[in-house]
């Protein structure tokens, strides 16, 4: 008998599988649900942020209602000063999310592309990992102290520092994702047939990886508006008079021990809520990107 | 044989591991020839996918072939620069892998994967997408149009390994690489499978190397042979002498045992 014998015959009940329909597509909508959600509170936060910058005065003064607990009149009570911390908590978003989104948009656009770069293995990603390392080492605080110093402060400086301390955590990301994906067989695949080592990392990778950064974005968006408001706390964000929470937390601490609770509540339920909002958008974006991609 | 297309000689890897040098493959020399069906055979770890990716320059990082050339119609692999390398990969040199789903990006619509590689190579995109609707129809999609639409999670495995083929073949390749290209799949459709490719290559003239352990492929599709072990090359023949009169005693070895499970052998 042969070897030939060996192959197995098509069987009877082989079909023909290109009349069979497809496969079901890929249930693209499915566990967005609380990307959604985050997405319409910071909406919302927004839309009502605009519009107390624009169709009110946050600088207004009521002198007659200095340090008023909530009221009909001033739902959120008002500070030190007599002005509104409702319309002041709503402005300060306005202020406070741009510079947070801003910073860390920048971050995750160089973070990204850094970080594919250091994936590649040769002695150029090895350097940029080595200036990563050297800036982790260096004292973020005192980094932050210095840029101010030196800058003046200000929201491009803001912003700017923002971008600076989330870059490293998007280039290290980044590179731990694509280094494990290199090895992929689809990667692989796309060598032999004569793709660039770009090509593999732009068209291959980074499409599969882009779950894990937007998920990084937006929980990096989250320790911004952290420390965003921190730098205001400590006096080195937006200048007064202009409403940041940081700031109005800050100024709100004073009145603590005598009960006036309402000037730093306010703000910093703002700042809570919006962390939930984006931690919803991060939680659900890596639910639904680990299904994608398995 | 005919004139050789493929000419590979003397090659030797090794492995890295550490400060630790493993040599894998041990002077290994074989040739393909225009329009043959090459099959390397050998069971799992004899050596002969590293000696494949040797061949074609896609040794991994801890890999390093340490001697040998591989001549592709007379330029060697090992001394070209990397440009020159990617013209002729997957230009001139197609390549069939294992695992077609996880070949292909799943990100990616099949018409992407197919733009990618044509653009690789400066195809134009109205050249690609018609290529591409020629391509699967012969390797016998019926509606590539829904095909190239769709995700590689969207195809069976007999379709997705036809549509990686369709690839491999798009900018007609003189020299079709098939790395096991049928071990993913169920006996029935690796026949399918097999015919269509040695078909296609047959009508269009190309030449196929093929490294697998199933000695049912080798026997029933390959004019030349080379059977490994150890990362050396044991004995090589047309599939008629390897298979018919095996002189070395492992290939013996190896023919008795796939003999003594076919129907009717039973003792």
């Amino acid at each position: 008998m042969s070897l030939e014998q060996s192959m197995a015959t098509p069987s009877a009940v082989a079909t023909d599988r290109e009349s069979a329909p497809l496969a079901p597509s890929r249930k693209r909508h499915s566990n967005l649900t609380g990307a959604w959600c985050g997405a319409a509170m910071l909406l919302l936060l927004a839309a009502l942020a605009v519009y107390c910058r624009l169709a009110t005065n946050t600088d207004f003064i009521d002198y007659m209602a200095i340090m008023m607990e909530p009221s009909g009149a001033h739902w959120f009570g008002t500070d030190s000063v007599g002005r509104d911390v409702l319309v002041r908590t709503f402005a300060a978003a306005a202020v406070d999310l741009p510079i947070a989104l801003g910073g860390t948009a920048i971050a995750m656009l160089i973070g990204t592309l850094l970080g594919l770069l250091a994936s590649v293995g040769n002695r150029a990603a090895d350097s940029i990992m080595r200036i990563v390392d050297g800036f982790d080492a260096f004292p973020h605080l005192i980094l932050i102290l210095v840029i101010v110093q030196v800058s003046g402060g200000g929201t491009g400086t803001l912003i700017l520092t923002i971008a600076l301390l989330n870059i490293p955590r998007f280039i290290r990301l980044t590179r731990a994702e694509a280094m494990q994906l290199r090895k992929a067989r689809f990667v692989f695949f796309a060598e032999v047939i004569g793709a660039s080592t770009w090509h593999r990392l732009t068209r291959h990778i980074l499409p599969n990886i882009s779950g894990a950064i937007l998920s990084q974005a937006s929980t990096g968006t989250a320790l911004a508006l952290s420390a965003v408001g921190a730098m205001s706390f400590l006096g080195l964000g937006i200048a007064p008079p202009i409403p940041s929470w940081g700031a109005m937390i800050q100024e709100g601490t004073v009145g603590i021990t005598m009960g006036e609770w309402w000037p730093v509540a306010f703000p910093a339920l703002a700042l809570v809520y919006c962390i939930i909002a984006l931690n919803m958008i991060a939680d659900s974006l890596d639910t639904h990107f680990a299904k994608e991609v398995h | 044989m005919s004139r050789a297309l493929l000419k590979v000689s003397d090659v030797c890897v090794e492995f890295r591991a550490g400060s630790l040098l493993n040599r894998v493959v041990h002077d290994v020399s074989f040739e393909v020839g225009a329009g043959e069906f090459v099959g390397i055979i050998g069971e799992t770890g004899s050596g002969k996918s590293v000696t494949l990716r040797a061949a074609l320059g896609m040794l991994p990082s801890v890999a390093r072939m340490v001697a040998g050339t591989s001549l592709f119609e007379g330029q060697d692999l090992h001394t070209l620069g990397k440009r020159a390398l990617r013209a002729i990969k997957g230009n001139r040199i197609g390549f069939i892998p294992q695992q077609p789903w996880s070949a292909l990006n799943p990100v990616l619509t099949l018409e992407k994967h197919f733009m990618d590689i044509g653009r690789s190579h400066g195809k134009a995109p109205t050249w690609i997408r018609q290529a591409a609707r020629d391509m699967l129809r012969r390797v016998e999609i019926k509606d590539p149009d829904r095909v190239l639409a769709g995700y590689v999670g969207n195809l069976s495995g007999g379709m997705a390994q036809r549509a990686v083929i369709a690839m491999s073949l798009l900018l007609e390749p003189s020299l079709v690489v098939g790395d096991e290209p049928t071990t993913a799949l169920d006996v029935t459709v690796q026949k399918e499978i097999l015919e269509l490719l040695a078909r296609i290559c047959r009508e269009d003239g190309k030449s196929i190397l093929m490294v697998t352990h199933d000695l049912g492929v080798v026997s029933n599709y390959c004019d030349r042979v080379y059977v490994m072990r150890h990362g050396r090359v044991q004995e090589n023949g047309t599939a008629r002498q390897i298979f018919g009169n095996p002189q070395h005693a492992y290939t013996q070895q190896l023919v008795a045992a796939a003999t003594r499970y076919l129907p009717g052998s039973a003792q």
